[in-house]
């Protein structure tokens, strides 16, 4: 009784996975495949960048489409944005009055803020046979980076705003959390990057920091 | 599919963009903390060619407290001795000037004191979009509007040696300060308008005989 009662419950499980094997299919990545990504970026200044702001940025996130050209070769677009952000209670900077040439100092309480929005290609290589749960990759993006920075001292403020050069290679693994026909992974990543954009006196603002999103493809 | 997928990708995105979205604004502390900005002539003078100097009296003031602005002087004697201290140690000699209408002394060179006072009214939809050219593509609710006091000290020194005759008429700058949030009417401290111009001093080291 107790065994028939054991192949019932075998059976069942079978016959379950079966079903499911049946309404989502396992699929993996395959040549002509396109992969949608949503991604909260974390990103913390590194070089010349953190004499302007020190602090992460945890306010960014990015938007990507990946189109498998072969079976583990993606090419596709991706935007971010961030934005770094940081109040120093005492420090002194150089300014420069426009159109005099005079030069001088400032000191006090300063406010600073970096916003940059990213437009890049994306080009990616997934290693392995992409037929288990984790797909590792790597990967770069190269485009353009609008870079807007403000700081603010009592009531003067300066800005600046100018449109860079982006680089930024990455390595990440793709978690599937669900596989179908359109399957469901977690995207998860570490990336660096690289840009022209000079906030402040300073120059090629660079970034490293890991990335957390959600990603389907079909 | 594929416009399905984008759609459900910008409906996630809303939060995000969102956060993009939200205002910026600097903390009360920079608003309205107190800071010190110097500057130098775009032609530095050679400042060891100078030997004496005086500073006015008085500090011409503008006030807009009222909601208009009135014009009136005040006695200098409480910060005074701050600057000629900071000016005789860079080997500079200190030489007074009687109150007016009593002709100043000549000197090379001459130190001058305004002050502002008052309050402006800022606001807006602050809103990163704004740069792009849609100054209400974000909602308003993130427009910030206060109001900022500022209580201003300004030192000016003025290059008399080296003005051109008869040297009776206004005097080539060579060397300005100006500190922010000293004088308002709700932060005025005494010890906080010495300190700033103790660093006004500091941060200018050129000024040396």
């Amino acid at each position: 009784m107790k065994t028939n009662l054991m192949r019932v419950v075998v059976a069942a499980v079978l016959l379950s996975g079966a079903a499911a094997r049946a309404q989502w299919g396992l699929t993996g990545l395959r040549q002509g495949q396109t992969i949608w990504a949503l991604n909260w970026e974390v990103a913390g200044p590194i070089g010349d960048f953190q004499n302007y702001i020190k602090n992460w940025s945890l306010v960014g996130f990015s938007l990507e489409a990946r189109y498998l050209v072969k079976k583990n070769l993606s090419v596709g677009g991706s935007f971010s944005f961030n934005r770094w952000e940081e109040t120093y209670s005492q420090i002194s900077v150089p300014i420069t009055l426009p159109g005099s040439g005079a030069t001088g100092v400032a000191t006090g309480p300063v406010y600073r803020y970096n916003d940059m929005f990213g437009l890049r290609a994306v080009v990616h290589y997934y290693l392995g046979e992409g037929d288990s749960k984790l797909q590792p990759y790597i990967g770069t993006g190269i485009g353009g980076v609008w870079s807007y920075a403000y700081q603010q001292i009592a009531d003067l403020a300066n800005t600046q705003d100018s449109f860079n050069f982006i680089v930024s290679p990455e390595v990440g693994v793709l978690y599937t959390l669900l596989q179908g026909t359109t399957s469901m992974a977690l995207n998860l990543a570490f990336r660096y990057t690289f840009t022209t954009a000079s906030p402040g006196r300073t120059s090629n603002a660079q970034t490293i920091g890991p990335i957390i999103g959600l990603a389907w493809y079909y | 599919m594929i416009y399905r997928s984008a759609a459900f990708l910008l409906l996630l995105s809303l939060p995000a963009f969102n956060l993009a979205c939200t205002g910026y604004g600097a903390p009360s502390e920079v608003v309205n903390g107190t800071a010190t900005i110097t500057v130098e002539s775009g032609t530095p003078p050679s400042w060891a060619s100078y030997t004496t100097f005086t500073i006015t009296p008085t500090i011409q003031v503008y006030d807009n407290t009222g909601g208009q602005q009135d014009a009136y002087r005040r006695d200098a004697e409480s910060i005074i001795p701050k600057i000629a201290e900071n000016m005789t140690r860079r080997g500079y000699q200190y030489i007074q000037s009687p109150q007016p209408p009593a002709d100043p002394p000549v000197t090379h060179l001459v130190i001058t004191l305004y002050a502002y006072l008052g309050s402006q009214a800022y606001g807006g939809v602050y809103c990163n979009w704004y740069y792009w050219g849609y100054p209400y593509g974000c909602y308003p609710t993130w427009g910030y509007y206060g109001t900022y006091n500022f209580g201003t000290l300004i030192m000016q020194m003025g290059d008399r040696k080296n003005a051109p005759p008869p040297n009776t008429g206004p005097v080539a700058l060579i060397w300005g300060s100006a500190t922010y949030g000293v004088l308002g009417t709700q932060q005025y401290n005494l010890q906080r308008v010495l300190t700033s111009i103790d660093q006004a001093f500091a941060q200018s080291p050129f000024i040396q005989r």
